[in-house]
């Protein structure tokens, strides 16, 4: 695309080229009719035509053009360029540095004309800027006096309007205090027509008898000093109606902006209402602020009360703390003294330890031994449902009812035959079931009869924890549960006994629930798959040892040594089977000759028992006892009378020898027998002393044919 | 049973005849032997031949002692074996009776100036 410039100058050179073209087309018709003066004229005319429009080089094209047009259509020769003569030649040389200078010339008139165009356009421009400031002064001028005059003539009207329209009342005043304009508003709020107040001075109209006097002061005040007190701003006060009723005002008095005497302006606004609801407000605000005090003073006796019922109540919660303190202390006596008797420690053929981790709170968990004449145990173990005294005592009484049936159907047995566990339970149950049902409470009981001698362990479970059992020849542990209920869940029950026989080395576990359910962190159980773990590893160690174990796991687990319920269980192992080394029977009549006869027997067969020898002191000692046993019989059995018959039965284990006598005479009660004085003063009754000082123990006791029998062990020194 | 005895001075030492003294024979010995505790009698008794002793021979023994201290008597033991002198201890019997060893220490421990 050509900018511009080029483009007029691309028009220029075309401009040359056709007027060239349309000179020579015109002028060469006319060739003859023209004289070459003419033509030269016309094509410098073209020159000055193009130098004036488009400058000095189209100018110079237009001149050359012409120069080589003339030449070629309008000098003879026609038609060539060839210049015939020397006037020829300089007509043409001529033409053409005319043809140039016009060009330039008219060129350069053309940029002076342009210039100085320029320069008159913009002298033309600052003159109309100035005009127009000037007309814009001017009109402005004009504009301000007019306005001006409006104002002035709108701002009458205006206030006209305004004081007509008013909401509030507007009085104006001269100098004097004189009324001179009262709106339709003031009339309305003051109760008096315009043209009865005009001319007269406020203070009789408006203002009431009170404040007439200040009113006037105020007045005379502002006239003399020139000080406003209360021009431009909002006061309230109280104005009179015609009716001479007061009401309250608030209004802003102006000075009137105008030369001469000061006059003003009063806005007057009526607030009889919102007084009256500010009152109304306060007055409500007053009995809000009433009720808050008296509700504050309600709260706060509220609270004083309820300090005080804190402070009692703490006081009875302390009283319920000690008097549960006690509770629990009575509860942890009387689980000590009743429920949780000492295992028995010198059974033979059987080693019991029992573990007994009491929580603060009491529950009733109890054990107790019974050992029978035939060396067997009875273990009883159960849990009465419930905490602290009630359930303490509650076990106390189960234990009792259980030890009752005991002896009630040991006593009736009349083949000597001790009773079975499931008759005990069963007798026991009968006897307190209704009671249990009537406190709403149950027992888990478990009833296990141990007898060493025929290796056979009978359990009665009524729902407690099961009897775990670990196989000294496998290891393998298994846990027993019977199939009764709970004692006390309902009347007429009769229970079953399971038979588990065991071999030496077998161990039983009979424990509580508080054991199962100690819990770790994380609220887990010990569990019983736990505890038979820990069983099973421990199996080897005494009883005593493994119930420790149990404990130190348990409370390993659980992380705490205060358990919430009782901790309780019983080991019961039976003994490593002793071998029988030697034994030997004797049966003697009731007569004192057969006394050595008895000694010599006993001396005979501890003299030549195989293994290591009986000490000459361990063989007096024990001939000795047996010699004061069969005295016994003979005079306080048989009471003297010959004939009797005495059997002695005599069985050496490797680490003792153990006698028994049994006899069908009377039964002998060794606790009736006094202590002996040892002073010399008494003659007789120093056997019974003998035979517990000679040997390391003594048993009289029935057996299950009705033979009281007395059993003395001597242990044998390694 | 019969039970040998000398007269050493106002002594009165006598031997228990038995080697065993127990329910069977103790009353016969008690019988036999209450001759000898007459009054103002110091009695030495020998038991050197005794093996063995039971509740009814130390009976009989305390009875001995009884009368004789009832009486103003008194009595020493000796010749003990081993075996009898523990089942006096295990009642404490070795409290009660002056025991010696031999009978001619029990005749001195009677005092001198009697022998």
């Amino acid at each position: 695309m050509l900018d511009g410039p080029l483009r007029r100058k691309g028009a220029g050179y075309l401009a040359a080229v056709l007027g060239t073209t349309v000179v020579t087309a015109i002028g060469a018709p006319f060739r003859t009719a023209l004289n070459e003066t003419t033509v030269a004229l016309a094509f410098l005319f073209l020159v000055l035509f193009v130098a004036a429009r488009w400058g000095r080089w189209p100018a110079v094209v237009a001149s050359l053009l012409g120069v080589l047009s003339f030449d070629f259509f309008f000098l003879p020769p026609l038609y060539t360029l060839i210049v015939a003569d020397l006037e020829k030649g300089v007509e043409l040389a001529a033409f053409l540095a005319a043809a140039l200078t016009l060009g330039e010339w008219s060129a350069r008139a053309t940029r002076h004309v342009a210039e100085a165009e320029a320069g008159r356009t913009e002298a033309t421009k600052a003159a109309e800027k100035v005009r127009d400031t000037y007309t814009v002064l001017v009109e402005g001028m004009i504009s301000a006096a007019r306005m001006a005059e409006a104002e002035v003539r709108s701002d009458e009207a205006r206030r006209a309007a305004t004081m007509q329209a008013s909401l509030d009342a507007i009085v104006t005043l001269d100098a004097r205090g004189a009324i001179t304009e009262f709106n339709p508003a003031a009339e309305q709020m003051f109760g008096r027509r315009r043209e009865d107040v005009l001319g007269r001075e406020i203070a009789d109209v408006i203002i009431p008898p009170s404040l007439r006097d200040r009113h006037r002061q105020g007045m005379a005040r502002y006239l003399e000093t020139g000080v406003p007190k209360v021009l431009d701003r909002r006061i309230e006060l109280r104005a009179l109606r015609a009716s001479g009723e007061e009401f309250p005002v608030e209004l802003v008095i102006a000075r009137i902006a105008l030369a001469g005497p000061p006059q003003f302006t009063g806005y007057i606004r009526d607030i009889t209402e919102r007084k009256r609801a500010e009152e109304a407000m306060r007055r409500l605000n007053v009995e809000l602020e009433e009720r808050v005090a008296a509700r504050t003073a309600q709260l706060e006796k509220a609270n004083r009360l309820k300090d005080e019922l804190i402070v009692r109540e703490q006081a009875a919660a302390a009283e319920l703390a000690s008097a549960r303190e006690r509770e629990g202390q009575i509860g942890f006596r009387i689980q000590q003294m009743l429920l949780l008797t000492q295992p028995p420690r010198d059974l033979s053929g059987l080693q019991v330890a029992a573990l007994t981790i009491p929580s603060q709170r009491v529950d009733g968990d109890f054990y107790g031994f019974f050992r029978h004449e035939n060396q067997s145990l009875d273990v009883i173990v159960a849990d009465v449902m419930g905490k602290g005294v009630p359930a303490a005592l509650l076990a106390a009484a189960t234990k009792t009812n259980v030890l009752e049936a005991l002896c009630h159907l040991t006593a009736l047995s009349t083949s000597g035959a001790l009773p079975e566990p499931k008759d005990i339970v069963t007798l026991a149950h009968a006897d307190m079931v209704g009671h249990l049902i009537d406190l709403e409470s149950f027992v888990t009981l478990a009833y296990a009869r141990l007898d060493p001698n025929r290796q056979m362990l009978h359990l009665v479970d009524c729902g407690h924890t099961g009897m775990m059992v670990v196989r000294a020849a496998t290891g393998r542990c298994e846990i027993l549960h019977g199939d009764n209920l709970p004692l006390g869940i309902r009347g007429g029950e009769s229970f079953s006994q399971i038979a588990v026989p065991f071999g030496p080395g077998d161990l039983f576990l009979f424990y509580s629930d508080g054991i199962t359910e100690m819990r770790d962190g994380s609220g887990e159980p010990f569990g019983a798959a736990r505890l038979s773990d820990c069983v099973r590893l421990n199996r080897t160690l005494e009883p005593e040892a493994l119930v420790e174990a149990i404990r130190r796991d348990v409370f390993a687990f659980a992380a705490s040594d205060t358990p919430n319920d009782d901790l309780t269980c019983v080991v019961i192992r039976a003994c490593e089977q002793e071998a029988l080394l030697a034994r030997a029977e004797l049966e003697i009549d009731s007569d004192y000759a057969n006394l050595r006869r008895v000694r010599e027997f006993v001396h005979a067969f501890s003299r030549d028992l195989p293994g290591s020898p009986v000490a000459e002191d361990d063989v007096a000692a024990l001939e000795l006892a047996v010699n004061e046993a069969v005295v016994n019989i003979m005079k306080h059995a048989y009471h003297g009378r010959p004939g009797q018959r005495i059997h002695l039965e005599l069985e050496a284990f490797p680490h003792r020898v153990a006698v028994r006598l049994d006899h069908l005479g009377d039964t002998f009660d060794p606790s009736a027998v006094l202590p002996p004085k040892l002073d010399g003063s008494q003659e007789s009754g120093l056997g019974m002393y003998l035979i517990t000082k000679s040997v390391d123990d003594v048993r009289f006791y029935r057996d299950e044919r009705g033979r009281n029998c007395i059993a003395l062990v001597k242990c044998r020194k390694p | 049973m019969e039970i040998v005895f000398d007269k050493v001075g106002d002594l009165t030492v006598a031997a228990v005849p038995v080697e065993e003294l127990d329910a069977s024979n103790a009353g016969e010995f008690k019988r036999d032997v209450a001759p000898l505790l007459e009054a103002n009698t110091k009695l030495v008794l020998d038991l050197s031949r005794l093996h063995f002793v039971d509740s009814s021979g130390l009976g009989a023994f305390i009875s001995c002692l009884r009368k004789l201290n009832a009486s103003g008597g008194d009595i020493k033991l000796c010749g003990m074996s081993k075996q009898v002198r523990g089942v006096f201890e295990l009642v404490r019997l070795h409290r009660v009776f002056d025991i010696c060893a031999t009978i001619e220490e029990a005749v001195h421990a009677f005092g001198p100036k009697d022998s």
